[in-house]
């Protein structure tokens, strides 16, 4: 009798077991695995597609700084022969072969002599302006008759329509 | 039955001994390699995959004053094989004949030398032809970096520059003097390496960049130097000389503007360095002495003057030979033109009157200017093996009074031709001496360190300069020679000859012909200083005078002097 009394009332769970949380929680973790595995395949993924491209990238810097240096290696030659070209050897062989130039021999003195304000034509027009002060520069002691047919020359071709001469 | 079981006990201990003794000496070895040697053995792993490597710094290039390249450096890549790793050298060696130009035969006998060392097929590719090579990836074949130094002038101022090893360090003259300034400090990467030897990308990197060198300019003019080269070969061919050199130095700043050597060398040449050629590698104008000759005359009129025991006007009686000390001197022609001025004494370099004017000065004034003037003693120019010159003072116990007599008119004293033209360039400077320079400045990219010029000291007074180079100028307008006047323009000089010294006195008849100056007086632009080694004629002034004058003629025009008198030079071209 005691012994169905005991079974017929409900039997109280331990407290222990009432309170057992992991497996009524275990479903949940398990579907958290899938889901972590999935992350972490993404970062080794995400890793080694990052370490990949250094990898790729920084062979390609290797090779664009071995390019770069044979443009160096090219620019310092082009550098030498363009000195080279610029020498005074290249100039003089350049002058005497080509432009058929000789060298200077009797180096002539010109020394400029003040003008002769009475002489100077007024600046009446635009191209009078302009012709005196050229003139003025290129005048020169030896040769005086020279330099005044040169002005006459000069100041008939600048000089307006309508004053020059018929 | 007692006894055998102590036998096996004995055989247990002595087999357990036996274990323990190897256990003992394995975990020493254990220790030793872990925790004794871990340094080394993390060294010698590490070592394995590391990459060290030096990265050569850019030598500076070498300007002249005006910024034209004299000595540039340049990459070029040359081409080497590695014989054991070719596999195919008959087709290896038609392609490298095809693209570097050398034959085929000469390639493949390199191909096939059992050298187990990489052998050189060819330097200096030009670079359109290094990357052909480099595309063709040919096994056992490869190009390694190497710097030149490139001349785009051809070679100008050989002993001035000087030149560089295989190793791309100065050798000789300004390329050795300025080596640390010009070769600048190497880098180094050091870095993770792969199997085939290459840099891993990913890897540890760890990279010092090289400093590069400075760019030298010098105080030479390219125009100049290559003038006076040319102008020096001419007079060393036509006057049947030995050699000789020609200085030319800016007065007020002690600057070389040119400095020429002859016999020279040629620094384009593929292989400079020549163990025969030694004598030839030097700057002779600063490392060799020489006796002066009666350019010596110069400072002992400045001295004399200077003390004012002299003006130029000073008259003396010279009859050709004074006895001193119990020697006789002569004057080089052995004539006496009895009453003479100390100008005349200039003009017909009259030895009796220069030994006249030592006498009045004594020994210790007379070696004091001679001192002053920068003798005796290094000038502290920027090239390697400067001489300090020679000769006895009174101090010496071999010295004699005929010495102090000599020694006025330039003989029994050695000079270098760099202290010759500072002295004369003392006067052309208002009697300052100025410390002879070649190095302007450095630049090392945009920063430029200029080197300015160095006052030494005042040797005489502004004065005493004037008087002597008015009878300077009448050493050169009023000689019977007249070969180194220039029309129009005021010139101040004076020429010497020398007897060559050997080890047992004076060899017959070979002579120094020299000439000193400078020019324009009123205000002096350039001193110059020429010299031919034992010409056919004898003398200064016939030899080194009229080269004087056509190289002076051509700096009036280069440097743009204007003539002071140009009247002269209209009549000069009427002529």
């Amino acid at each position: 009798m005691a012994l169905a009394d005991v079974s017929s009332q409900p039997m109280a769970l331990p407290r222990r077991a009432r309170r057992e949380p992991t497996r009524l929680h275990t479903p949940h973790f398990i579907a958290w695995l899938p889901l972590a595995s999935v992350l972490i395949g993404i970062a080794s993924l995400f890793y080694l597609t990052q370490t990949s491209e250094v990898a790729t990238t920084g062979y390609s810097i290797q090779e664009l700084q071995v390019e770069e240096s044979n443009w160096k290696l090219r620019n310092e030659q082009l550098s030498l022969e363009l000195a080279k070209a610029r020498s005074l050897a290249a100039v003089e062989a350049e002058a005497t072969k080509r432009l058929l130039m000789v060298p200077a021999k009797d180096v002539v003195y010109l020394q400029p002599q003040p003008v002769d304000a009475s002489r100077r034509p007024a600046p009446a027009s635009r191209g009078d302006a302009r012709v005196v002060p050229a003139l003025e520069k290129a005048t020169v002691a030896p040769g005086k008759g020279l330099m005044d047919a040169l002005r006459d020359t000069i100041s008939g071709v600048l000089a307006p329509r309508s004053l020059r001469k018929p | 039955m007692v006894g055998e079981v102590r036998d096996q006990r004995w055989r247990l201990m002595t087999l357990c001994v036996l274990f323990a003794g190897c256990a003992a000496l394995l975990f020493y070895r254990t220790y030793s390699y872990q925790v004794v040697q871990y340094q080394r053995f993390r060294d010698l792993a590490s070592e394995e995959h590391r990459l060290k490597k030096e990265i050569v710094a850019r030598r500076g290039d070498i300007l002249d004053r005006n910024g034209n390249p004299l000595a540039i450096s340049v990459m070029y890549q040359s081409v080497y094989a590695y014989p054991p790793a070719v596999k195919d050298p008959s087709s290896v060696a038609s392609t490298l004949s095809r693209l570097v130009g050398d034959p085929p035969e000469a390639i493949l006998s390199k191909l096939q030398s059992s050298s187990n060392a990489a052998v050189l097929i060819k330097r200096k590719l030009p670079a359109d032809v290094s990357t052909k090579i480099a595309n063709l990836d040919l096994p056992g074949v490869f190009l390694q970096s190497e710097p030149f130094r490139g001349y785009p002038e051809g070679s100008i101022a050989a002993q001035l520059l000087g030149f560089v090893g295989k190793d791309f360090k100065g050798l000789a003259s300004l390329e050795l003097s300025m080596d640390k300034e010009l070769g600048g400090e190497p880098g180094l990467l050091d870095a993770e390496r792969d199997t085939v030897g290459g840099e891993i990308a990913i890897g540890r990197r760890d990279l010092v960049p090289p400093t590069d060198g400075s760019d030298a300019i010098l105080t030479i003019d390219r125009y100049i130097q290559r003038m006076v080269e040319r102008e020096l070969a001419t007079a060393v061919k036509d006057y049947k000389g030995r050699g000789g050199f020609i200085i030319v130095m800016d007065p007020k700043t002690g600057g070389i503007l040119a400095m020429a050597s002859n016999p020279t060398y040629d620094l384009t040449a593929e292989e400079v360095y020549d163990p025969s050629h030694q004598e030839l590698y030097k700057p002779t104008a600063v490392t060799d002495i020489y006796e002066p000759g009666s350019v010596m005359k110069i400072v002992t009129m400045s001295a004399g003057i200077e003390e004012k025991l002299i003006t130029p006007d000073t008259a003396i009686t010279d009859r050709g030979s004074v006895l001193i000390d119990g020697v006789r001197i002569h004057n080089w022609d052995f004539q006496g033109p009895g009453r003479e001025t100390m100008t005349q004494v200039l003009i017909n370099s009259a030895n009796v009157g220069a030994a006249y004017v030592s006498n009045l000065l004594g020994p210790d004034r007379f070696y004091r200017y001679v001192d002053a003037f920068g003798f005796g003693k290094p000038t502290g120019i920027d090239l390697p093996g400067e001489a300090s010159g020679k000769y006895r003072t009174p101090k010496d116990p071999a010295w004699t009074k005929s010495d102090l007599a000599t020694n006025s008119f330039g003989q029994g004293i050695a000079v270098t031709a760099i202290q010759m033209i500072s002295a004369v360039s003392t006067i052309a400077n208002d009697g300052v001496l100025m410390k002879p320079m070649v190095v302007k400045a450095f630049r090392q990219g945009d920063s430029v360190r200029e080197m300015p010029p160095v006052q030494v000291r005042r040797v005489i007074s502004s004065q005493t300069a004037k008087a002597l180079t008015g009878m300077m100028v009448h050493v050169v307008e009023d000689n019977s020679l007249k070969l180194s006047v220039v029309p129009g323009y005021k010139i101040a000089g004076k020429t010497g000859t020398a007897d060559l010294p050997t080890a047992t006195g004076y060899t017959s008849g070979a002579t120094y012909a020299s000439q000193v100056g400078f020019a324009p007086v009123e205000d002096p632009k350039f001193a110059l200083l020429v010299r031919i080694d034992d010409p056919e004629k004898k003398y200064g002034g016939q030899v080194a005078s009229p080269v004087f004058k056509k190289i002076a003629e051509q700096l009036f025009a280069y440097m743009k002097i204007p003539p002071s008198e140009p009247a002269k030079v209209k009549a000069s071209a009427g002529r």
